[in-house]
């Protein structure tokens, strides 16, 4: 559905349209760096044993904290004014990524994803965006998988026996255990996070897979923010942001059409004013119900209400928000559950897509 | 182009380290529990666990309370928990000892990783 929409330079930091990004790529881009003010993560870091030597040689380490904040926010106001929204994203992985090789402490998986994702994106155009973030995927998932192979705690089970006792849940963990042999159920777990994080890389990188990759990553990882109430600061959302800039997205805004008594009237009218960021032509035809077109295609109703949430980037700037907004740790419990559902109505909805697409063929 | 060189930087960096103890930049997220007791002292005075944390920028965050520690059978003296190899927790002491930032310390470190065997490790060696 990627196609050469025109830029036109919007200066709604709510807009997705309009850039050399594809809509759903700068809204991941966007979407990263809200979480990343909304956490104070901005504040980045002074160096400390740098992983670089001169890092900590350049400038006292209050100016050296002071200039990557600068930059970083100069580059996310660049990004929300929709201004150079490839350079800005750029810099924003680059200054994340200087910070965390200026300090032993900073470091982590979850600053090191969320500084490449957005560099990355900022090193991709509308060609190539979907291609750069999936190997990006493969390589994380890869990594993650084969190192967790190669360790003997993890596949014997006694990583996650330790691990699985320091959280909250310890309790039901034990008793679970409790009903098979010792460790049967920790290796079960390690091993059932190894196969999927070895299987999301392969999903990754085969295309007809990619689909299957996004909704097992964004249950994979609610899962284990809904079992640790830990988003692990970024991580949680990069990711999500990271299967968004995946879907697939209408190239030019979809014309939405509605009737205000219609069935689904009251909510089209409070989406139509909710729509702060223009991702829609919104039209009142008091002759039919709601309908929307993308292309040359048409949904009505039900379907059509499921498109116009799909592709609508308010619904994710307002749900990213009321995550990073809830108190940790535990807060954003519940937009695991929200993702599980999401999630299991995706896939029923795909199953039965398939399975009438194969009725209609046999007939 | 720029792109390709990145993603393949991060395979040689994660193949290269997985030559060693250590996992930096290797897409190892939270793979490790290491349990571990700190005692630090200067000057002849032990610091307290404020100052420890600011020395190593350790966060301190998680401990471990008397009843996980029971019946993981850790040492009652590992209060906290590090989620990256050990050998990363000793390159930083190491490194903040050696680079002549305060007085020295005599450090003592007693871990373990993921329940097993318990280590001791000392500063100066």
């Amino acid at each position: 559905m990627r196609g050469a929409e025109p830029t036109h330079h919007s200066l709604n930091p709510l807009a997705t349209r309009g850039t050399p990004l594809p809509p759903n790529v700068l809204l991941a881009a966007k979407l990263i760096t809200l979480v990343f003010l909304l956490l104070g993560s901005w504040r980045l870091t002074a160096p400390y044993l740098p992983f670089i030597g001169f890092l900590d040689d350049l400038f006292s380490p209050q100016v050296f904290q002071h200039t990557l904040q600068a930059v970083w926010l100069l580059a996310a106001l660049s990004l929300f004014m929709n201004r150079f929204v490839r350079p800005s994203c750029a810099v924003l992985g680059i200054v994340i990524l200087i910070a965390m090789l200026s300090s032993h402490a900073y470091r982590s998986n979850n600053t090191m994803f969320t500084g490449l994702l957005l560099f990355l994106i900022g090193m991709s155009d509308r060609e190539t965006a979907s291609m750069i973030i999936r190997w990006q995927l493969v390589v994380l998932y890869f990594w993650a998988g084969l190192n967790k192979l190669l360790d003997p705690d993890w596949r014997s089970g006694a990583f996650f026996e330790v691990w699985n006792s320091t959280q909250g849940w310890g309790e039901l963990y034990s008793g679970l255990a409790s009903l098979l042999p010792s460790m049967v159920f920790s290796a079960i777990l390690s091993w059932g996070a190894i196969v999927t994080e070895l299987f999301l890389a392969v999903a990754f990188a085969i295309r007809r897979l990619v689909i299957a990759g996004i909704l097992l990553a964004v249950v994979y990882h609610s899962s284990i923010l809904f079992l640790t109430g830990d988003t692990f600061t970024m991580f949680w959302y990069a990711v999500l942001a990271a299967c968004i800039a995946l879907l697939e997205w209408p190239a030019n805004p979809p014309a939405v059409h509605y009737r205000r008594d219609g069935p689904l009237g009251g909510i089209t009218v409070l989406l139509h004013k909710l729509d702060l960021a223009g991702a829609f032509t919104w039209e009142r035809n008091e002759r039919s119900g709601l309908r929307i077109v993308i292309g040359e295609r048409v949904y009505n109703g039900g379907e059509a209400l499921k498109r116009v949430l799909l592709y609508n980037p308010m619904v994710y700037f307002t749900f990213f928000t009321l995550v990073a907004l809830s108190p940790a740790p535990g807060g954003g419990r519940w937009a695991a559950l929200i993702v599980f559902a999401t999630v299991g109505y995706a896939v029923i909805d795909l199953v039965k897509g398939k399975f009438f697409a194969r009725l209609e063929v046999g007939t | 182009m720029l792109a390709v060189a990145v993603l393949l930087a991060q395979c040689v960096v994660a193949f290269w380290q997985h030559l060693g103890d250590t996992r930096y930049f290797t897409w190892a997220p939270n793979d490790y529990l290491v349990s571990y007791g700190l005692q630090v002292t200067v000057d002849g005075r032990r610091l307290t666990r404020e100052e420890i944390s600011h020395r190593y920028h350790l966060p301190f965050r998680e401990t471990l309370d008397r009843d996980d520690k029971e019946e993981l059978g850790l040492n009652m003296r590992e209060r906290h928990v590090h989620e990256d190899p050990p050998q990363s927790l000793l390159d930083r002491i190491t490194r903040y000892e050696t680079g002549g930032f305060g007085s020295p310390a005599r450090v003592r470190l007693i871990y373990q990783l993921n329940g097993g065997e318990e280590h001791r490790w000392r500063w100066p060696k």
